[in-house]
């Protein structure tokens, strides 16, 4: 693709998108005023499309037009996000903002409501069933896998979890002259669980930096091509 | 600027005040009578000019009337202020003492009381001074003064009369006097201030006392400048009603009926003459009682007469609030065994003597509790002395003696003054005991305060640091194994084998039958739009190879953007030409979060009834027939974010029920959401996780894309990235072997 085949909007983004990632780049030198525009610019665009996007796609089309124009049944459907919404309002008005407690509350209980039910319905119990039939030797069978390696894999896995959970364990024992400490046991098997957190911290670490590097490999192709033609141009 | 001393409150005032700022007290007196010569009758006190004695003052002089001889104290060399005469007139009175100005009445009684609402013995008082004229200053000097005869008080009288007490005599006097002589015990030193305040009375009477005092020191000789030894029973400068207080002893509770009076102790000879006002008590009885109660009352012990002596007009016109030492002038009231009782002590009180004391009670009554063990910072809060010294119940005896004011020479009254103002040195030692640890720590915390606010010079950074010059060295290595990569400068690199969860996401997308509708939730960032891109692309390409409808929406308020920008692009690269009108709906932005994608589960058209565009999305022939997300033949969830996807997880794959849900995520949230494909039964059916991903499904559709071209630079900036920390850890290695040798032993440990 040569520069020539771009039309001006195209050209445009391009020569932006080409300032603003040398711009990025001149961090390598230190905190400077192009990165603090960059960045700032960044900020801006991104709130402001925010905004377009949630005036267009929520609130014009499930709140203004259901008011002006809506029946009866869609009238009422809206007039009650609209008193909730003008009592959270008064939450910015110290004088008021004790009338805004009860649309807060809802919030705030249907946010609770759904994250907690989630996480039991979606996470606990599915993820406790699965460290469960990790030492599942018959389903290793259906699988193809050897039982021994099956089972291997389910003891690493189980002793893993377990040795990071007593890491966070923090109780101790006091004794008498002596300052508090924990028990020779816990200690052991808290060190084991630090091997199994630092693998998964590396892990961790890996995958942000893949991810980083597959973003510097894009911008600097990018950067390439918006020069190579420049440079293959007679 | 010359300052004098209150005489009632003992506080320093401005010489050139007439009243005390504090307590408004005279400080001067107003006039100063003539020394009365030994013999010479009292001429009286000298009338105030223009003014009338006060009834309760005119009342004591008339004791002072009825006076036989005044008595003469020792004679001494007076200055100018000898005491003056009883006539202090209204205006020289203290405030308190006026009728004008009197103090707040008690409860019960109005205030600004007339006299004639006054009590009967003040009335009586009062109706005295009238008739009384101006009476001259009792003199003490020759021996008790003769009785008022019939200026004796009406209240007075009465009482003597029911009680069938003949009038005091001077005779019963002496004979009392002789009784209690026999008696005191030695005395004890007289406070010496005491002693010394009565000379600076006397010889400067106008600094510092009211004109009161003077009357009652008038007559008074000046003490000796010596200490003055002890005085012996009888002997000394003794007030009438103290020495009347001596000569009956303890005091005991007088019946009203038919109990014999007991004459009180008059001042003996040579002894200081006593006020006019105290005169008149010299004859009246204080005590009735009857025979037995007088033997036994004769048989006490009475009071030291220093302890008596000491308690004397002049303490109150003393410059100095009289000290500690002279609450050994006045024994208490109290009665010891058996001098409470003047018949004995009874049987029963006996018994209960023999008993254990209530004092070693407590202490014997758990001998076996061990002591506590107190902390060594409590431990240090103890006062030196105080953790030397006894009990701190004080006895009687040690109770202070009142040494101003009209309670002077009482034990345990309410002092005058508050404590403060006492110009006394504590007895206790208030330096804390610090160990040294302590003290140590008290010092860092110092040093850390004093330091605290306070700004260090900051260091000067050089112009190229070590850690930007390797920062940028770094940079140009990977940007250099960068471009020569992507120029194809670095060789080929093969796809990468695609794992497990890649393969059964393309055979999920295998599965769904063609034309059929897809929802695509594309929940990432621009920022990540590269890895994104490349990992979502060949699945996004496969969905359009089988004509899926695609349905696309987003959590995000930029996710709709994002979404038409890959669509457009795969649709670009790959030739599928696919449109918006038929092929795909954007339905926008899904709001609220979690409790969002959970609505839009559960009622898709409600939550979003328009498209991104404003169209009616939900009324085209392929999304028609949606009531749930059940309804799609798939669901795909693009996104970097962990939370997102667990929120799509535990929200909306509860609801699919049969359809599957296949994870597109960034290679760094691919740990965390990996958990959920190894469950059984997997909450979802596979994942495409960053670049490798990406590449592995291209791999498997054989369909190089932008993952491929990508996946070659990726691996040489890798083998860059490994090499250049192979390199780093090299050289720590180095020349931290090198440093070692050269610091030796002496190298500080961090």
């Amino acid at each position: 693709m040569s520069l020539a085949g771009l039309n001006l909007a195209e050209l445009a983004g391009a020569v932006c998108g080409l300032a603003f990632t040398l711009a990025v780049f001149s961090y390598l030198l230190g905190d400077n005023p192009l990165f603090r525009v960059a960045i700032a610019v960044f900020v801006g665009v991104t709130a402001a499309y925010a905004l377009v996007v949630t005036w267009y796609n929520v609130l014009w089309p499930q709140l203004v037009i259901p008011l002006l124009s809506g029946s009866r049944s869609e009238l009422f459907f809206a007039l009650a996000p609209v008193g909730l919404s003008l009592l959270i309002f008064l939450k910015a008005f110290p004088k008021w903002s004790s009338l805004g407690n009860p649309a807060m509350a809802f919030l705030v209980g249907v946010g609770a409501a759904a994250a907690i039910g989630g996480a039991v319905l979606g996470t606990l119990i599915p993820q406790a069933n699965a460290s469960i039939n990790l030492l599942d030797v018959q389903a290793a069978g259906q699988s193809g896998m050897p039982w021994m390696i099956k089972l291997a894999e389910g003891t690493v896995i189980l002793v893993g979890t377990l040795s990071s959970l007593v890491y966070f364990h923090f109780g101790s024992r006091r004794a008498p002259g002596e300052p508090p400490r924990r028990s020779e046991a816990i200690g052991v098997v808290s060190w084991v669980g630090q091997l199994f957190i630092a693998i998964a911290f590396g892990v961790l670490f890996a995958g942000v930096y893949a991810a980083a590097l597959t973003a510097f490999l894009e911008r600097v192709q990018s950067i390439l091509a918006f020069f190579l033609p420049l440079l293959a141009t007679p | 600027m010359a300052e004098m001393r209150c005489p009632m409150c003992g506080k320093e005032n401005p010489a050139e005040l007439e009243r005390c700022q504090h307590c408004q007290a005279r400080l001067r007196p107003l006039e100063t009578p003539a020394p009365h010569e030994p013999g010479q009758e009292a001429t009286g006190p000298a009338t105030p000019p223009g003014g009338e004695v006060p009834d309760w003052l005119g009342s004591f002089r008339q004791v002072d009337e009825g006076a036989a001889a005044p008595l003469e104290t020792e004679e001494s060399a007076t200055e100018a202020g000898e005491a003056e005469a009883l006539a202090l007139g209204e205006e020289e009175l203290p405030e308190w003492l006026r009728s004008e100005e009197a103090p707040p009445s008690p409860a019960g009684e109005p205030e600004g009381a007339s006299p004639g609402d006054l009590p009967e013995w003040l009335a009586a008082l009062h109706l005295e001074s009238e008739e009384a004229s101006m009476s001259p200053p009792v003199r003490y000097d020759d021996g008790p003064p003769p009785h008022p005869g019939d200026q004796e008080p009406d209240w007075l009288r009465d009482l003597r009369q029911r009680q069938g007490v003949e009038k005091f005599t001077p005779q019963l006097a002496e004979e009392a006097e002789e009784q209690a002589a026999d008696q005191v015990p030695e005395a004890q030193n007289a406070p010496p201030k005491a002693e010394e305040a009565a000379p600076q009375e006397t010889q400067e009477p106008s600094e510092g006392i009211t004109d009161w005092q003077h009357i009652l020191d008038q007559d008074q000789p000046p003490a000796k400048a010596e200490t003055p030894a002890p005085r012996a029973p009888g002997e000394g400068e003794l007030p009438a009603w103290l020495g009347e207080i001596k000569a009956a002893g303890a005091p005991t509770p007088a019946g009203p009926e038919g109990k014999a009076e007991t004459p009180l102790e008059p001042a003996a000879e040579g002894e200081e003459e006593t006020p006019g006002w105290l005169s008149r008590f010299e004859g009246s009885p204080a005590l009735i009682l009857d025979e037995e109660e007088q033997a036994a009352l004769a048989a006490e012990a009475p009071l030291p007469a220093a302890e008596v002596e000491a308690v004397t007009p002049a303490a109150f016109s003393s410059e100095e609030p009289p000290q500690a030492e002279i609450p050994s002038s006045v024994p208490p009231f109290i009665f010891e065994g058996e001098d409470l009782f003047i018949g004995g002590v009874p049987d029963w009180l006996k018994a209960a003597d023999e008993e254990a004391p209530m004092e070693s009670a407590p202490e014997e009554s758990a001998p076996d509790l061990a002591p506590a063990e107190l902390p060594t910072w409590v431990e240090a809060m103890r006062p030196a002395r105080l953790a030397a010294a006894g009990p701190s119940i004080l006895d009687e005896s040690e109770k202070e003696v009142e040494g101003a004011g009209p309670l002077v020479g009482l034990r345990g009254v309410l002092p005058v003054e508050p404590e403060v103002a006492r110009l006394k040195k504590s007895s206790l030692s208030v330096r804390l005991q610090i160990p040294e640890k302590q003290a140590e720590r008290i010092a860092i915390l110092e040093s850390l305060l004093r330091t605290e606010g306070k700004t260090a010079p900051a260091r000067e950074k050089p112009a190229a640091a070590t850690q930007n010059i390797l920062r940028v060295l770094i940079f140009l290595v990977l940007a250099l194994a960068a471009v020569l990569s992507l120029l194809g400068l670095g060789g080929q690199a093969g796809l990468p084998q695609f794992p497990a969860p890649v393969f059964d996401a393309s055979q999920a997308v295998n599965a769904i039958p063609g034309g059929a509708a897809v929802l695509v939730a594309v929940d990432y960032e621009p920022a990540f739009s590269a890895e994104m891109d490349a990992a979502a692309a060949p699945l996004l390409d496969h969905l359009m190879l089988k004509g899926a409808y695609l349905t696309l929406v987003s959590s995000l308020p930029t996710g709709p953007a994002q979404a038409e920008r890959l669509v457009k692009g795969v649709s670009l690269r790959a030739g599928h030409h696919y449109q918006d009108s038929g092929q795909y709906a954007n339905l926008g932005y899904i709001p609220g979060g979690t409790s969002g994608v959970l609505t839009f589960a559960e009622i898709p058209q409600a939550a979003l009834p328009f498209a991104a565009d404003g169209s009616r999305a939900w009324e085209g022939e392929k999304l028609r027939s949606i009531r749930s997300l059940a309804d799609f033949a798939l669901v795909v969830v693009l996104t970097e974010s962990p939370e997102v996807a667990r929120a799509w997880i535990e929200q909306a794959q509860p609801l699919l029920g049969t359809t599957p849900m296949v994870m597109v995520t960034s290679a760094q949230a691919e740990p965390l959401v990996r958990p959920y494909y190894e469950t059984t039964p997997r909450q979802v059916t596979g994942m495409v996780a960053g670049l490798a991903g990406g590449a592995g499904y291209e791999r498997i559709l054989s369909r190089p894309g932008l993952a491929a071209g990508l996946w070659g630079a990726f691996g040489n900036l890798n083998l860059a990235a490994v090499a250049i920390m192979l390199v780093a850890g090299l050289v720590n290695v180095i020349s931290g072997a090198l440093a070692r040798p050269r610091s030796g032993g002496s190298e500080e440990k961090l």
